[in-house]
């Protein structure tokens, strides 16, 4: 007997609401049924009442955690359809800021998985070594988290030649956490236990569904925008892309966990490239905007950020599109969750890292008579930290019987 | 696969029913007519390998142009298809039952642009809410229009500035 | 002043809802929580349920989609009940004020006690109004 689990539209620590209909049939999860809109305000219409140059503060506040990645997809959209390309200097700021955007989003996803498995613990270290990072965010671009450094042919500001020794003392002990982090989920056999092997999500799906970013890497499938289609500054950076082959939760975590050490990497090697260039160099004026199209993209901490606009020569973008990664990663859910029990739904459906929030209520509907049992989403949580609890405990029975 | 070979693969296997235009060298279009449409985007998906990304709606005055973005990943370029559904009842062929991951962008482009896609496994809208009518389609020219409401300010005042820096009505190409 | 208006301040219960706010408020709330800024040392502590609550936080512009869902749960929250307006959109809007879905500020449907500005607001800003809110009561 099939039941349907409503869960949505709030949920009281992820970010927009959204609505999941699970299918149940006992504890396995055989259908799902996502319904979005619950956040849209209509960017892109309102992006066409905007000038070229206000549309990046618009932009960044699509996302509060991606509010780097889609400034930069939208002035590379401006740039390509311009043809200008922006000084070394400004390169440089871009990746750096975008990069340590990354670094910031990835362990606040460690911390928020943390919570989901019932390890609060998790959860506050993380966010505790994320604290630095957003400290040096606000030194170099001036706000804790609307960076607003992007503009079309350059950036907003310059990074004062003082606060590369701090950016660099800040990545050294991120780095040195981060390990340490690594280390605790690789070596935890509870956490191995929740998460290997559930919400699999395979190559060939990927690319049938356009999965990106974690999610696709996570499943071996090779894509990197940074890489793929190097914009500004990153074909002069080295970097590896991390790759994992089981497409499960797990790895997922992984791939998310390496990156940061690859970001920090690219970082370093900016805040090196820095040296060379002239301070206050970082804007190419763009006088006009021709008519015309041009599209950009950047590979957001989610996955590949897509931007484009269309020109008649005015002041305004006549169209401008948006296609943020969540977009085609939430559909994933669709194939990821089936099969699965209703207490690892939510953690399966929080690993894409989705700009999602789901609720604190579900009702249980009988189909048969139309009975409603409402579930509060604290039980969805409580669930998922009553299995963390009992794996746990059968790994200490398992390891008193050794 | 070189983006020479693909031009010409494509322009082999369609002929005279698609365009082919690059505009640098990261950057190639091909205009299809509507009836090849869906089978442009499966040569390029399944024989040539191309990775989907996601798709773009264009409202013109006679007709919407739609388009799908297929990015060849390791020659770092982007196909970029599209095609003219003309107005009124613009109708075109879905290319989600060959690929899954176009289910959404095609509902939106239903939404926002009413664009039917036939044989689209679940046409509903994606964004709207259950408060507006079926028929409210958003981004459509005739329909924007009327978005421009004019504000009252606090003390009662309209304000001037907010509908004085609109672009002017009727004036886009 | 009642036992349980008391028992209140020492402890106000904060229920979190996203109206369409492009999340970075609610991150700023959940900053709040972790160690460094650690609202949890005035009691506050963020629930799961409207029904457990005794602070309602609302960040981000009203949609048209929400709006139903958002009355709805402001007649669920038990009384009394204190409505925070989060962030320069839910204050006034902010940048999506003309966004044709968007259907105005939080208080033009349900009252609203107290207003945190910014776009995020600082988390030191939240804790100063979180200790406003408290002073009200």
């Amino acid at each position: 007997m099939v039941k349907k689990i409503p869960i949505g539209p709030f949920h009281p620590i992820l970010e927009e609401p959204e609505f999941f209909e699970l299918h149940v049939d006992g504890e396995r999860v055989v259908g799902i049924d996502m319904t979005i809109g619950w956040s849209h305000r209509g960017i892109e219409l309102l992006s066409e009442h905007k000038t070229w140059d206000q549309v990046p503060f618009l932009v960044e506040r699509i996302c509060g955690i991606c509010s780097c990645s889609h400034p930069f997809a939208y002035v590379k959209a401006v740039e390509d359809l311009c043809g200008v390309e922006p000084p070394l200097r400004a390169q440089l700021i871009r990746v750096i800021a975008a990069e340590l955007e990354r670094l910031h989003s990835h362990l606040l996803w460690t911390g928020l998985a943390g919570h989901f498995l019932g390890y609060n613990t998790v959860f506050m270290w993380t966010w505790r070594f994320r604290e630095p990072v957003l400290d040096v965010l606000e030194a170099v671009t001036g706000n804790r988290n609307h960076y607003a450094v992007m503009k079309p042919g350059g950036v907003r500001r310059d990074i004062p030649q003082e606060e590369i020794p701090n950016i660099l003392k800040m990545l050294d002990n991120v780095e040195k956490e981060n390990t340490l982090l690594t280390k605790a989920i690789l070596d935890d056999p509870v956490i191995h236990a929740r998460t290997k092997g559930v919400g699999i999500f395979n190559k060939e799906q990927c690319r049938l569904y356009g999965a990106l970013g974690p999610t696709a890497r996570s499943a071996g499938y090779d894509i990197d925008a940074r890489r793929d289609h190097p914009i500004d500054a990153y074909d002069k950076v080295k970097f590896d892309v991390i790759l994992c082959e089981h497409g499960d939760v797990f790895d997922k975590a992984v791939v998310r966990q390496l990156e940061n050490f690859e970001s920090i990497k690219i970082i370093r090697q900016c805040l090196k490239l820095l040296e060379d260039t002239k301070p206050g160099d970082i804007c190419t004026e763009i006088r006009e905007v021709p008519p015309g199209e041009g599209f950009g993209m950047y590979e957001a901490p989610r996955g590949e950020v897509f931007h484009y606009v269309r020109s008649n020569g005015g002041n305004m973008p006549l169209r401008h599109k948006v296609r943020a990664p969540s977009f085609n990663n939430i559909l994933t859910n669709e194939v990821s969750v089936l099969g699965n029990t209703v207490a690892d739904a939510g953690l399966i459906t929080a690993a894409v890292d989705p700009c999602y929030s789901c609720t604190e209520r579900m009702g249980v509907v009988d189909r048969r008579d139309g009975s409603r049992r409402i579930l509060t989403e604290a039980d969805l949580v409580r669930l998922s930290h009553e299995k963390t609890e009992e794996i746990r405990k059968r790994i200490a029975a398992d390891r008193g019987n050794g | 696969m070189e983006r020479e070979e693909v031009k010409k693969r494509i322009a082999e296997k369609f002929g005279a029913k698609v365009t082919i235009a690059e505009r640098s060298p990261k950057r190639v279009y091909v205009y299809a007519e509507n009836e090849i449409w869906t089978d442009l985007a499966r040569f390029l998906f399944n024989d040539l390998d191309a990775r989907f990304d996601t798709g773009a709606a264009v409202d013109d005055r006679d007709g919407v142009e739609v388009m799908f973005f297929f990015p060849f990943d390791k020659e770092h370029y982007f196909v970029t298809i599209k095609t003219f559904a003309a107005k009124p009842n613009p109708t075109l062929n879905s290319i989600s039952p060959f690929i899954p991951g176009a289910k959404w962008i095609e509902r939106e482009m239903f939404e926002m642009y009413e664009v039917n896609f036939r044989n689209h496994p679940d046409l509903r809208p994606l964004l709207r809410s259950d408060g507006r009518p079926a028929d409210y389609y958003p981004a459509k020219r005739e329909v924007k229009d009327s978005h421009e409401t004019v504000r009252e300010r606090d003390d009662g005042e309209t304000r001037a500035d907010e509908t004085a820096g609109k672009a002017p009505k009727g004036k886009n190409p | 002043m009642s036992l349980a208006l008391k028992a209140l301040k020492k402890s106000p219960w904060v229920f979190h809802v996203n109206t369409g706010a492009c999340n970075n408020c609610d991150i700023e709330i959940l900053d709040c929580l972790t160690p460094r800024f650690d609202v949890e040392r005035f009691g506050v502590l963020l629930v799961g349920s409207i029904r457990h609550a005794d602070v309602l936080l609302i960040s981000g512009p009203v949609t048209q989609n929400i709006l139903p869902r958002l009355k709805r749960l402001y007649e669920a929250a038990p009384r009394p009940i204190k409505v925070v307006a989060f962030g320069a959109c839910g204050c006034r809007c902010g940048i999506f004020r003309d966004g044709y879905n968007v259907v105005g500020p939080i208080d033009k449907y349900i009252p609203v006690d107290a207003y945190i500005p910014g776009c995020p607001p600082k988390p030191e800003t939240i804790i100063s109004g979180i200790v406003k809110v408290l002073n009200q009561l």
